[in-house]
Order: C-alpha cells, then sequence, then structure tokens
C-alpha cells in the first residue's frame, strides 16, 4: 500500500477535473462504496497489528483531504455557475413603466373626508332623491310658494312640477320624517341651480349636518363648527360667525375663515326653525336643534387653491387626478 | 341697497371709521358687499338677505347700527306743512290688501331744480334721474323705505280706490310696456281707471313730467302678501315692489309724506292740501318670551336687564310680566313672527362670536345607509383598480343620447340651461364618453375612467356604476404588457363583482351602443344589472372614436356583502386533470364549466379554462376547450379511481348535453 502514490495519482486527476460531473465521479471513484478508499480499508485489516493504528490514520487523513478537496472544488463551481446565472438573469431596473394609478376626483375626496370626520363624531350618513318635490325642496322647509327666499334659488322645474333640489336640506326633512330624535345625520350630495360662472355651476355638491334632540342649543353648534374649521383647515384660521337668513333655522348664521386677502365664506348653519319641527311633527317647545351646510366644491377651491369651479367639471385628466 | 356713508350718518350719533362701519354692518348680517371710497366719502353696497326690508333704507340701517353702538337714532323731525289747498279727494281702501293710504295734493309753485346732495344719493343708490317730482320720491324712499308715488293730479278723479280689479285688464305702466293683469293684481284706480298698480309701478295714464303742476301724492302700506310675486309675473321687479314684497314700516306712512312736504315747499315752494287717509286698525304683534327659553336655546347667561336694553334698542316695546316679558313687535320688522326670532335678534346684537361654545355630548345611533357605503366601496375597488374618477354633470344632450340608442324614456327639463343639457341622463355612458373626447383631443392616451352617480328614467331614479377603458397603440412600452380589450375591462369588473362576493354571468346580448359580438348583459340570476361591450363599430365611425370598451351597472341592484364564514383549507392532497373538448363555438364557455361542475361531483374545487382553440385541424363550426379540474375532499386523501369515476361523469354529460367530444 503505497499512500504516497495514491496521493500522487489523485491530486493529478484532480487537477484535470474542472467540471461538475469529473468532480463527481472523481468523488465516486475514491469515496464511493467500491472506491479507493474501501479498497485501501480492506487492505488495512491485512496488515500487521503493530502498524494498523499508524497506517490506518493515514488513511482516513488522506481520505479527509481528498474529501475537502472535492467538495471545496465543487462549491467553488456552483459558485462560479451562480454567479453567471446572476450576471445573466441582470436587468435594467431603472426602466420606467407606465402604470394605472387610480384616482378620486377631488370633490369626491374632500366629501369623503368630512364625512369621515363627522362619521367619527357619530353623524350617520343619509341620502335622498336629487329629484325633488316642492314640498320637500321648500315648503316643509318653510320656503313658501312667492317667498322672497325662493330668488335665492334658481331651480331646475320638470314639467310634472318636482324639481332637482336646489340643496341638500330636503334629506332633513325626509330623514326626520322617518326616525325620531335623537337625530344626528349628515347628509352629502349633488344639488342643482341654473348658474354658471367663476364661482357657480348648474351641478355641484352640498354637505349638510343636522342634529335634533332635547336641549341642543347654539352654544353646541358653535363648538362642532369651529372643532370642524380647526380639523380641515389645518393652519387653524380665524372663525368668525356672521347673522344671515334661512327660511329652515332661526337664528340663523354665516360661518367666515380669514383667509390671505380677507374672509371668505364657508358655510351656513343655525338653529333648526321651528316651523321646520312643526312640519315633521316634533314639539319646538320640547326639541331643538341645529343644522350646517356648506358646498363641497368650495372647500375643495379652498384646499386645492382652485380658483375656477368650472375646472372640476371639465373632467380633464391631468387636472381631476391630481387630488 | 347702495348708499354713501355720509348719508348713513345724518342717523347716527358719533364718528365711526370706514373700517368699524364695514364690520359693524356684517355683524348686523348686513353684509357688505362692496365698498369703494370716494372724496371724502365710501360707497357701500349691501347685499341684503330677504328677511332684512327694513333695511332698504337708510333709516333701517342706521337703527341697526345704533343698537349694537348702544347710541340713540337721531330721526329729524318734519312738521306738517300749512293745509290751506282747498282740493277734495275721497279714498276707498281694501282693507286686507292695504293697512293704510294717505295722499296729499300739492300745488307745486315753480319748476323745481334737484340739488347736488339728492343726485348723490339717486347715483348712489344707482336710481337714474327721471324728473324733480319723481326724483324727491325716490330720494325719500331711500331714506325712510316708504315707496311714494306721485300722480299728475289733472290726470285722475276725485276718488282713490285701492282695490282689485274685478276682471283682467290690459294697461301700459310707466316703463312704456304694455302688461295684460289678471285679478291678483291689487290697483290704484279712479273712478274710470287703473291708475297704478299698488306697490309695484304707476300706470302711464296718471303719470308726472316737467309740465305738471299739482300732484297728488301716495304714501301707502300695502301688505306683501297682496304684491308678492306680482312684479316678478310681469317680468320685472321695481323699487317699490321690492320694499312691499319684504314689508314696509306700517306706521311711516305720515313721517315720510311731511318729510316730502318739507322737500316739495323747498325746492318747488307749494300750496298743499289736508292729507287724506284710510287705514285699518292695525294690531301690533305681542310674544311672551322668558329668559330662560332665550338661554336654553341659545346656551347662554345673559341678565334679562341687558336682554330688556338691547330689545328697546331695536325698538320692541318690553313689559316684564312675572317671569316673563311681554314683547310687542316693531312696525317695520315683518321678519318677527316667533320667540326664536326674537332669540336671533338678541344673538345677532350681542355678536355671534361673542356666544360661548360648548361641546355635544349627543351620541345618537342609527345604522348606517347601505346605499351610501355601496357607492364609496365601489369607488374605492375601482380607484385601487387603477380607474380615474370622473363626475359630469347630471344633465346631458338628448340628442346624444338618441345617438348611441340609449334612449330610455329620458325626463326633460323644463327650463335647461342649454339645448345641449336638455335631459336628465338616462346613463352615465355619454359622460364617460365626453370625458373620453375631451381628453384624447388633449393628449391623453391611456383611459382607464368611472363615474358613480344616479341616472333617470320619467319613472325612478337609480345610482349607477360605469366604467370606460382604452390605451392607444402608441402608449404601449418595452414591456408590452398593457392591453385594452373586451377582457381586460371585464377582469376589473369581475374583481368588482368578487370583492362584493357575488358571481354574475356575461351572456351574450344584443345591446344599441355596444358591438353585438363583443359585449354582454351581466345577469345576476335571472336580473339583468348591466352591459359591458366594445363601443359599436358604426357609432366609433359617427363619433370617430376608436375601440373603446365601456361597462354600466345599476349599483342599486346589487346588495352589500354578507359577512360569511370562513372554512379551514383542506389539509389532504388534492387531484387534477386536464380535459380537452371539442364542442360547438356556440357552447359558451360559462355554461360548459356548470355542467362540468354539476357532474364533478362535492370534491371538485375548481375548473379553470387553460387553453381555447379555433383553427386549423378543427372543424369551423368547432371549437377546442382544455379545461383544468381540481379535486380535492376535506376528510381524506382522495384517490385515482374516484377522480376517474367523476372525469367519466363528465365526458358522458358533456357528450349529452353538448355533444362534447373528448379530444385525445
Amino acid at each position: 500500500m503505497d499512500l504516497a502514490q495514491e496521493k500522487k495519482t489523485f491530486f493529478n486527476k484532480f487537477k484535470e477535473a474542472n467540471s461538475q460531473e469529473s468532480l463527481n465521479s472523481l468523488k465516486i471513484e475514491y469515496l464511493g462504496k467500491k472506491g479507493v478508499f474501501s479498497s485501501l480499508m480492506s487492505q488495512l485489516s491485512n496488515a500487521p497489528d503493530g502498524k494498523k493504528p499508524k497506517l490506518g490514520k493515514s488513511i482516513n487523513e488522506l481520505k479527509s483531504l481528498i474529501e475537502e478537496s472535492i467538495s471545496l472544488s465543487l462549491e467553488k463551481i456552483e459558485q462560479t455557475a451562480l454567479e453567471e446565472q446572476l450576471s445573466r438573469e441582470a436587468i435594467d431596473v431603472s426602466l420606467p413603466l407606465k402604470s394605472d394609478v387610480g384616482s378620486y376626483h377631488p370633490v369626491t375626496l374632500i366629501a369623503q373626508e368630512i364625512s369621515k370626520y363627522f362619521k367619527n363624531k357619530g353623524y350617520v350618513l343619509r341620502e335622498g332623491p336629487e329629484i325633488e318635490s316642492e314640498y320637500f325642496n321648500f315648503s316643509a322647509l318653510n320656503i313658501p310658494d312667492n317667498h322672497p327666499a325662493r330668488d335665492m334659488h334658481d331651480t331646475f322645474y320638470f314639467d310634472d312640477g318636482n324639481l332637482l333640489r336646489t340643496h341638500t336640506s330636503p334629506v332633513q326633512i325626509r330623514s326626520m320624517e322617518l326616525e325620531s330624535p335623537p337625530l344626528k345625520i349628515l347628509c352629502p350630495g349633488k344639488v342643482f341651480r341654473c348658474d354658471s360662472d367663476q364661482t357657480h355651476t348648474p351641478m355641484f355638491h352640498q354637505v349638510e349636518g343636522l342634529v335634533v334632540d332635547k336641549d341642543i342649543n347654539f352654544a353646541h353648534l358653535k363648538n362642532e363648527i369651529l372643532e370642524f374649521v380647526e380639523s380641515f383647515f389645518k393652519d387653524n384660521p380665524k372663525v368668525r360667525f356672521r347673522p344671515s337668513y334661512f327660511p329652515f333655522t332661526e337664528p340663523s348664521v354665516e360661518v367666515d375663515i380669514q383667509g390671505k386677502n380677507g374672509w371668505l365664506e364657508i358655510m351656513g348653519c343655525g338653529m333648526v326653525h321651528p316651523i321646520v319641527l312643526k312640519n315633521v311633527g316634533l314639539d319646538p317647545e320640547e326639541y331643538s336643534g341645529f343644522a350646517f351646510g356648506m358646498g363641497i366644491e368650495r372647500m375643495t377651491m379652498l384646499r386645492y387653491q382652485i380658483s375656477d369651479i368650472r375646472m372640476l367639471f371639465e373632467n380633464d385628466l391631468r387636472f381631476i387626478t391630481k387630488g | 341697497m347702495q348708499f354713501y356713508k355720509s348719508d348713513l350718518l345724518k342717523y347716527i350719533s358719533g364718528s365711526i371709521s370706514d373700517a368699524d362701519l364695514i364690520e359693524k354692518l356684517t355683524e348686523l348680517g348686513l353684509e357688505v358687499e362692496q365698498s369703494k371710497k370716494e372724496k371724502n366719502d365710501l360707497l357701500i353696497k349691501l347685499d341684503l338677505t330677504p328677511n332684512r326690508g327694513d333695511c332698504f333704507s337708510l333709516i333701517g340701517i342706521a337703527r341697526d347700527v345704533c343698537a349694537m353702538n348702544n347710541s340713540k337714532l337721531k330721526l329729524p323731525k318734519f312738521k306738517k306743512q300749512k293745509q290751506n289747498l282747498d282740493s277734495k279727494k275721497t279714498v276707498a281702501i281694501d282693507k286686507r290688501a292695504c293697512s293704510s293710504y294717505q295722499g296729499q295734493i300739492i300745488k307745486l309753485k315753480s319748476k323745481g331744480i334737484i340739488p347736488a346732495y339728492i343726485k348723490k344719493t339717486l347715483k348712489a343708490a344707482d336710481i337714474g334721474q327721471v324728473n324733480p317730482i319723481v326724483d324727491i320720491t325716490n330720494y325719500i324712499m331711500l331714506h325712510t323705505g316708504q315707496p311714494l308715488h306721485a300722480f299728475d293730479n289733472k290726470k285722475i278723479g276725485k276718488k282713490i280706490y285701492v282695490k282689485f280689479p274685478s276682471k283682467r285688464t290690459k294697461l301700459k305702466l310707466l316703463d312704456g310696456a304694455s302688461h295684460e293683469i289678471s285679478k291678483d293684481y291689487l290697483t290704484i284706480s279712479d273712478e274710470k281707471k287703473i291708475i297704478a298698480l299698488a306697490g309695484i309701478m304707476g300706470c302711464a295714464n296718471s303719470e308726472v313730467d316737467e309740465t305738471t303742476q299739482e300732484i297728488f301724492l301716495e304714501s301707502a302700506c300695502f301688505e306683501p302678501a297682496s304684491i308678492r310675486g306680482n312684479a316678478r309675473k310681469l317680468g320685472f321687479q321695481s323699487e317699490a315692489s321690492l320694499r312691499f314684497e319684504r314689508g314696509v314700516d306700517r306706521e311711516i306712512q305720515e313721517y315720510a309724506i311731511n318729510f316730502a312736504g318739507q322737500l316739495y315747499a323747498e325746492i318747488f315752494g307749494g300750496e298743499f292740501s289736508t292729507i287724506f287717509k284710510q287705514s285699518r286698525q292695525h294690531k301690533a304683534k305681542k310674544i311672551m318670551i322668558s329668559k330662560e327659553f332665550i338661554d336654553s336655546r341659545l346656551g347662554t347667561e345673559i341678565p334679562a336687564t341687558k336682554i330688556i336694553k338691547l330689545l328697546k334698542a331695536l325698538e320692541f316695546k318690553v313689559e316684564s310680566k312675572r317671569n316673563l316679558m311681554e314683547l310687542t313687535y316693531p312696525s317695520h320688522r315683518y321678519d318677527i313672527e316667533i320667540k326664536e326670532d326674537v332669540i336671533e335678534e338678541i344673538a345677532r346684537i350681542i355678536g355671534y362670536d361673542n356666544l360661548p361654545n360648548k361641546r355635544l355630548k349627543l351620541l345618537a345611533s342609527c345604522p348606517e345607509n347601505a346605499s351610501i357605503e355601496k357607492e364609496m366601496l365601489s369607488k374605492d375597488i375601482f380607484v385601487n383598480a387603477g380607474f380615474n374618477e370622473v363626475i359630469n354633470y347630471a344633465f346631458v344632450d338628448s340628442s346624444f343620447i338618441q345617438m348611441l340608442g340609449l334612449n330610455n324614456d329620458p325626463i326633460e327639463l323644463t327650463n335647461p340651461m342649454s339645448s345641449n343639457q336638455d335631459i336628465m341622463r338616462p346613463s352615465l355612458l355619454p359622460g364617460l364618453l365626453n370625458n373620453f373626447e375631451y381628453n384624447f383631443n388633449r393628449g391623453t392616451q391611456r383611459f382607464k375612467i368611472f363615474e358613480a352617480g344616479n341616472v333617470f328614467s320619467k319613472e325612478e331614479s337609480w345610482k349607477s356604476l360605469a366604467g370606460l377603458l382604452f390605451f392607444d397603440k402608441s402608449s404601449s412600452d418595452w414591456s408590452g404588457s398593457h392591453q385594452s380589450s373586451f377582457f381586460d375591462l371585464r377582469k376589473s369588473l369581475d374583481m368588482f363583482f368578487s370583492r362584493l362576493n357575488i358571481e354574475p354571468a356575461y351572456k351574450k346580448a344584443s345591446i344599441n351602443h355596444l358591438h353585438p359580438g363583443l359585449s354582454a348583459e351581466i345577469k345576476l340570476k335571472t336580473k339583468s344589472i348591466g352591459n359591458i361591450g366594445v363601443l359599436h363599430p358604426a357609432i366609433q365611425k359617427k363619433l370617430k372614436l376608436p375601440n373603446i370598451v365601456l361597462f354600466e351597472i345599476n349599483l342599486d341592484s346589487i346588495k352589500l356583502p354578507k359577512i360569511n364564514s370562513i372554512a379551514q383549507p383542506p389539509k389532504f392532497p388534492g387531484s387534477e386533470r386536464d380535459l380537452s373538448f371539442l364542442v360547438s363555438v356556440e357552447i359558451p364557455a360559462s355554461d360548459f364549466i356548470k355542467e362540468l361542475k354539476k357532474a364533478g361531483g362535492t370534491n371538485l374545487r375548481s375548473v379553470s379554462v387553460i387553453d381555447v382553440y379555433q383553427g386549423k385541424g378543427i372543424d369551423e363550426s368547432q371549437k377546442s376547450m382544455t379545461f383544468r379540474l381540481f379535486w380535492q375532499a376535506s376528510g381524506t386523501t382522495l384517490e385515482d379511481k374516484e377522480v376517474d369515476l367523476f372525469v367519466a361523469n363528465q365526458i358522458n354529460h358533456a357528450a349529452k348535453i353538448f355533444k362534447a367530444k373528448l379530444r385525445s
């Protein structure tokens, strides 16, 4: 048994083995069941007893060396192969992609923000039809025929006498007719008036809040508005409450905020008019309530600094997708 | 109402800066729409709310400012002119329509020349000069709020009637136009003819001019209810009707006529008759209110003394009766009728900004509205799927609707803004097509847009959801992964339905505006809930539009998803088989899958189509469809033999129902 010769023979072969296959066959040739080392181990049993341990140790040392050499070499080859694969598969990660990013219309964004704010305060959302009767749009809201207040609303009519609602207030009436106090509702929706210029479009959106219960007073309304303004206008502007007139509230108030160039009107509000309460069968001595309403486009324009309301309905995708 | 600050200051003691005055007026609810410095004066334009008829006068505005200032209104006194003109007139009034009528005959001595201060007041109010007689009446109206009318006394009779006419009548008014009036118009008449429409305008037959030597000056109070709306029906509004519709102070007629008397005497010199009067006893309205009620509605603690002082400044009469206050309303405030109106006055004068605010503790709990939630969810899903939301007007062009063949009995507006917005939209698609055209012409090449909103027919309205998909070829990039076919849009719709936990079927159908071969009706059980497809080539050609894909569904016909239990997925391995069938091209895949499921046993978990082929090697009337079927049992491993049984069953079933042949 000439281990030195075996070693030399192996390393000559090993030098030539540059592929995974040749290394594997070398592995089988030396380390396999019928391999060189198997026969060496069987020869070892024939050796004189005194030499056995030393010889055995030498065989094992050579076996380990060969094992290690082969596996190191195999690893290296795998590593090279992996590196080749990686560089082959590399891409230009900077290539631009066209992706379709969805977007909400700016008016929807603001309507949802306002709705979410009031929902968190315990208001529930209510809606009503866009085609309304005279009763719900005017009479029930204390706006009788020929009343000058109807001049404030340029109304679209239908031949059957119905009309396109001029405000979301009819939803107040519909809700109060269906549900009894305590009532805390928010009504967003489309409204219509025959008007078109830089600050008016024939269709726009309003959101209206209504709270009715016992012992609701103006101080509550004031607080509700102040907190909303603080939340919506991040820079916490000064707020002004200014007397106004709506037939369905008494007292009626307009809310302004201080802008860069003076006061900006943002909403109307007031205590629900006793006639309105009576119209839905509530006793105004027992119940009171407040209502507030604002134009969503107006809030949208303030938020995004838009100067012409009509831009919101031209649906120019370069504009309405940027909210 | 437009006026100079100097005119207003005639009634207010002390000085007030321009900025201060503007702020005060605004705080009073008399919104300053515009203010302009002019020489040594300030021109102020108020945007008055319809309830404040009393502020269509300088005195009315000054009264409010004084109440807030806590100062006294400076009201000049006018003496009666010496009444030595012996001329007679009798007056008879309809007492329901006219609470007070006063008239005086004035013989003018010379031709009057209107002084500069009157011209200035009229100019501020944008009231043109007519002639000195009329200019004086307008000047007094601007100060007192009392519209006066001067008749040429030579053109009218001895008897004056305030009455409704007995029949429809044609007449010519001072504006030169002829009108036919109904019996609802209150008139001023003499023995023979109508000489004025009460509270609106005089008639041409009794007009004063430069040559008029004797006038009959009318200062009356007509009830708003008998005037309201009548001018508008004639197509105009006069300074008089503007004021009478809102209510003129019931007690100012004599003040105004004496004011006028002084001016006619100064400017023309004149002889005056007695004042001919008719009036109905007017009972001033009274109301009882308690301090507690006021506090309960405002959330305040205002001392009773402060309330009383404030109401007195607004010319309420206040009497304390035990715990209550008895208020008599001022004669100039038609808008005050109930306790809440009084509360508003108190709040207004104190200033809303000075009132307290308190946190609302009320929590009302009512169920959320499902329809709103569904709309929001739909928008969320489509936005997340890369769609851009648009919002279109709810009125559309009827001819466009007709051209698209969407005509489902639309509802017409009586007074549209323009002829291309004449009906309520029966569909959201016209809006989307307009959006497409607008943006395509401005260079947009990729469209994934949608809208949610109400649509209308004569009978009803419902919430609709519609989408449009189009990618221009030149918009594709190196990745080549973007397409806009029927199936690309259907994929979005499938995802939407799956999020709502419903599984509607797509059925071939013929829909006017869609390509008959590339469109489907969307059916939920037996109910049609919408459609999807490629825009009809004929419409494409007419509108010069490309191959757009569209869908529209009725949101009202879909329910929000119910909450389901979530089943544990099976733990045992499943079994997969691929089957290819030859079948008539007429058989929809969805029908085929339905039958495969029927015959596949309860453990058949999924059926997908992995290949569809038509063409070479297959008869023209046939297509090949390859299905991948997957079985899995929940409690055990399925054996091949069991699956073989199901497969055999399916092959037989397909052969029986569809005459389908298995391809080897």
